[in-house]
């Protein structure tokens, strides 16, 4: 997969995004299982446009928005029926029935969707099938053979209506029985006529079935644009520029950003510029290197997606793939230890550069699965040759020494402004909850650093403030 | 003994938005008993009529004879499976396609625009079965009949319909005694009384969180962690202890756990059994009797509202009951009113 397999769009929390798009016809709920990024500029800039119009739009126009989502919400699926009908099969009631509500509502919808959205938006007009699904023009949400269209019929079902008056006045079994027989043969005359009228109103239907996929098209699309449109403010998310850069100004994360907000906390809006070649990024343990990369490769999914993004501000370059190794890869079910894992995903990315050229790549502690002193040539050695291509990518790593002085280096803030003696004192008072009051006291936001400022060494400060036996930390400290 | 007119079994049916008819047995006359009320409430009532599930096929194998088949006025409404459409010989307008789907096919709401024939398959799980009620209710009926196929009772729970009708009919056993016994029996299991209040409110709470459970003296409820009371016997019978006072049981009551009780009938002397409601039983009259010897009670949650039960005296096997004898029969053990179908009123 180019663009994240299954289980790392999961991982980044993009699967939990799509599944809560709130689309509401059966036409966009089958969109969203089939978002593809997009790599054509112009089709991606054109998908922005019509998503900025439907923002505004909907924030103008939400009393006609909402006729437009009840609407929807009766709609059934009938790709099936029109597909079959231009194939040249004959519906029988039940399919005629579906094809007129729902080219009713269709109607409906355009009375008032074509006044509010872009053209590219308009539906086309099915008036020719209600006329031929509704001879009597009645208007009436229902479908039966009408007598309407065949006189043969009308006289037949005057003859079943007679039947049955005198079935019902008499009392004379034998009688009876002679009448339901003479019904019966009435029924199949009717039943005959019937198919022969399913067969012409079938025929006549067929020239409009285009018209029909096109509305369908159209429908699917207003409801999936609506969806994304209702996501994008909810969150107050913003329209990425493309250029040929990553930028992120005021980066968040939706579904940690719901997470906080149910314990009153706020999440640390991040700024971050990612240059062509590697970038670092080091930090404190707990600091949040792995959300920074799960957000950011979010963010640039669902802006090739054509989804705006969950920033202040953002500027993305069209990529031709999308890779994230994560920390925690790992395929037992292929016999894989964490190394052997790694370098599976190594080579499809190296697959990657060479054959797209044009990319992003999120590491999370690449090679932490083998002896430090190899691993970090493995990183450095990567480091170098992703310069030799035109991709982007970003390493979080524990390795000192890793970074050049030309690598771009980020660090988590961490706790490093933070008095640690009086920090512990905190804890110590109240030592059940050691983990959330160091999550409320760290810094997630990120700065750029000095490319040969060290690693932080945080690990025996981190491990100390959640508690350590007391022997084990002396010792540990008399290493360093 | 109980006067029973058209006009007042008519009468009786009046109140009612829904109503349920189930069948003791195969051919007990349930579909005469439709058609009958059919027949009677026309011009009276807007009908939409479904049933739970499918009552077997429209040929008898044992009798080789074609059953009744329904009979609906124009203008009633009926949810039947879309491959059974075809079988409906009534001119139909669709209505509604309901999104339920079944083994032939998705419920589909239909208006008879003339009179006729309709085969019925609607859905199969109450939920559904309410829904389709619901809609038919929206179209504008007044009343929906919901034919109780074979053995599922449950359409008679007051959740789905607010009365009941019980067919009865010469079918069920050549022994006539067999039937009035089996039948006055099934009358009693419908009409179980409803538990007061205050042990329904604790019988709901341990229902919420489990499916049985006991209520001691004290009104201290215990919840056991047993996921169904069908094969569970023996732990149900080591979780009773003295001062224990009722047994509540969600789903069907079981012979197997009937038995295990009168087995260990010292420890649940004087005990209630709680059940959801009358449908949920399935234990024969010979049973009940042990039970009630013991003694122990059997109480609802849910009282169901049975208006009457119809009989019909000849068997599709080739025999029949004397009319008068039967009804009569009937009428003396059991104290709701009886109608004869076949022959009309008494």
């Amino acid at each position: 997969m180019r663009y994240l397999n299954i289980k790392d769009r999961e991982k980044i929390g993009l699967e939990f995004l799509i599944n809560n798009l709130t689309t509401i016809s059966p036409y966009g709920n089958l969109k969203k299982k089939d978002i593809a990024p997009i790599e054509d500029i112009r089709i991606l800039n054109k998908i922005f446009d019509h998503l900025e119009f439907f923002i505004k739009t909907y924030q103008q126009n939400k009393r006609k928005i909402q006729k437009i989502e009840i609407l929807l919400m009766k709609i059934k699926n009938i790709s099936n029926i029109v597909l079959n009908l231009q194939k040249g099969k004959t519906l029988d009631e039940v399919e005629l029935f579906e094809l007129k509500i729902n080219t009713m509502i269709f109607m409906e919808i355009k009375n008032i969707s074509n006044n509010i959205f872009l053209k590219d938006f308009h539906l086309v007009d099915l008036r020719p099938i209600i006329d031929i699904l509704d001879p009597g023009s009645k208007k009436i949400p229902t479908f039966h053979i009408y007598n309407e269209y065949s006189e043969k019929l009308k006289n037949i079902r005057y003859k079943k209506a007679e039947i049955e008056k005198l079935i019902f006045s008499t009392t004379d079994n034998e009688l009876q029985l002679q009448l339901k027989e003479k019904r019966r043969a009435i029924v199949v005359l009717e039943n005959c006529e019937e198919s022969k009228i399913k067969i012409e109103i079938s025929q006549r239907l067929i020239p409009y079935t285009s018209n029909v996929l096109i509305d369908i098209d159209r429908i699917k699309d207003i409801d999936f644009t609506l969806a994304k449109a209702k996501l994008a403010i909810k969150y107050k998310a913003s329209r990425p520029k493309i250029g040929n850069y990553i930028e992120f100004i005021g980066m968040f994360n939706p579904k940690i950003l719901e997470t906080l907000k149910i314990k009153n906390q706020e999440f640390q809006k991040l700024d971050i510029l990612l240059k062509k070649g590697n970038t670092i990024l080091t930090g404190a343990n707990m600091g949040g290197k792995s959300v920074i990369l799960k957000t950011l490769t979010l963010n640039l999914m669902l802006a090739q997606m054509g989804f705006y993004v969950f920033s202040d501000y953002a500027t993305i370059p069209i990529l031709k793939f999308i890779q994230f190794l994560s920390d925690d890869i790992q395929d037992i079910s292929k016999g894989l230890s964490s190394f052997g894992a790694e370098i599976m995903k190594l080579k499809e990315i190296t697959g990657c550069l060479k054959t797209y050229d044009k990319g992003f790549i999120a590491l999370d502690e690449f090679a932490r699965g083998t002896n430090p002193s190899e691993g970090k040539k493995f990183v450095k050695g990567l480091s170098s040759y992703i310069k030799n291509f035109d991709s982007f990518s970003i390493m979080a790593t524990h390795y000192d020494g890793v970074v050049d002085n030309l690598t771009p280096h980020y660090q988590v803030v961490g706790l490093k402004n933070i008095n640690f003696d009086s920090l512990k004192r905190k804890i110590d008072l109240n030592n059940q909850n050691s983990i959330s009051i160091i999550q409320k006291h760290m810094d997630y936001s990120i700065e750029k650093i000095d490319s040969n400022l060290e690693v932080p060494k945080d690990a025996l400060n981190v491990a100390t403030l959640i508690g350590i036996d007391e022997n084990l930390k002396d010792i540990i400290k008399n290493l360093y | 003994m109980l006067e029973m007119n058209t006009k007042k079994m008519i009468n009786s049916l009046l109140p009612y938005n829904s109503i349920s008819i189930i069948g003791m047995e195969k051919n007990s006359g349930k579909t005469t008993t439709l058609n009958y009320i059919l027949k009677n409430l026309k011009g009276i009532k807007s009908i939409g009529l479904t049933s739970i599930g499918r009552d077997g096929e429209d040929y008898d194998r044992v009798t080789n004879t074609h059953k009744p088949r329904i009979y609906v006025e124009k203008g009633s409404l009926v949810a039947t499976a879309k491959s059974l459409l075809c079988k409906c010989d009534i001119t139909k307008e669709i209505l509604a396609t309901t999104g339920i789907t079944t083994s032939m096919g998705e419920i589909i709401i239909i208006r008879a625009l003339s009179n006729g024939f309709v085969d019925i398959a609607g859905p199969s799980y109450n939920s559904a079965l309410i829904k389709v009620r619901d809609l038919m209710l929206n179209f504008g009926c007044d009343l929906i009949l919901i034919d109780g196929a074979l053995s599922r009772k449950g359409s008679a729970g007051s959740l789905v319909s607010e009365a009941t009708i019980l067919a009865t009919g010469a079918s069920f056993s050549p022994d006539l005694i067999k039937v009035i016994e089996e039948s006055s029996h099934n009358v009693k299991m419908l009409q179980l009384p409803k538990c007061p209040e205050k042990i329904e409110n604790l019988s709901r709470q341990i229902l919420k969180v489990g499916k049985i459970g006991l209520i001691d003296t004290e009104l201290n409820i215990e919840v056991l962690d047993l996921p169904t009371s069908l094969n569970s016997y023996r732990e149900i019978v080591d979780a009773v202890k003295t001062n224990h006072k009722y047994l509540v049981l969600s789903g069907a009551v079981s012979k197997g756990l009937i038995e295990s009780i009168i087995q260990n009938r010292e420890l649940f002397k004087n005990f209630t059994i709680i059940i959801e409601d009358g449908t949920k039983t399935f234990i024969d009259s010979n049973i009940y009797y042990k039970l009630s010897m013991i003694p122990i009670k059997l109480e609802v949650l849910d009282s169901i509202n049975l208006l009457f039960l119809t009989c019909n005296p000849t068997s599709p096997y080739g025999y029949s009951f004397e009319s008068d004898k039967f009804c009569n029969l009937l009428k003396t053990s059991i104290d709701i009113d009886v109608i004869d179908v076949v022959g009309g009123e008494l």
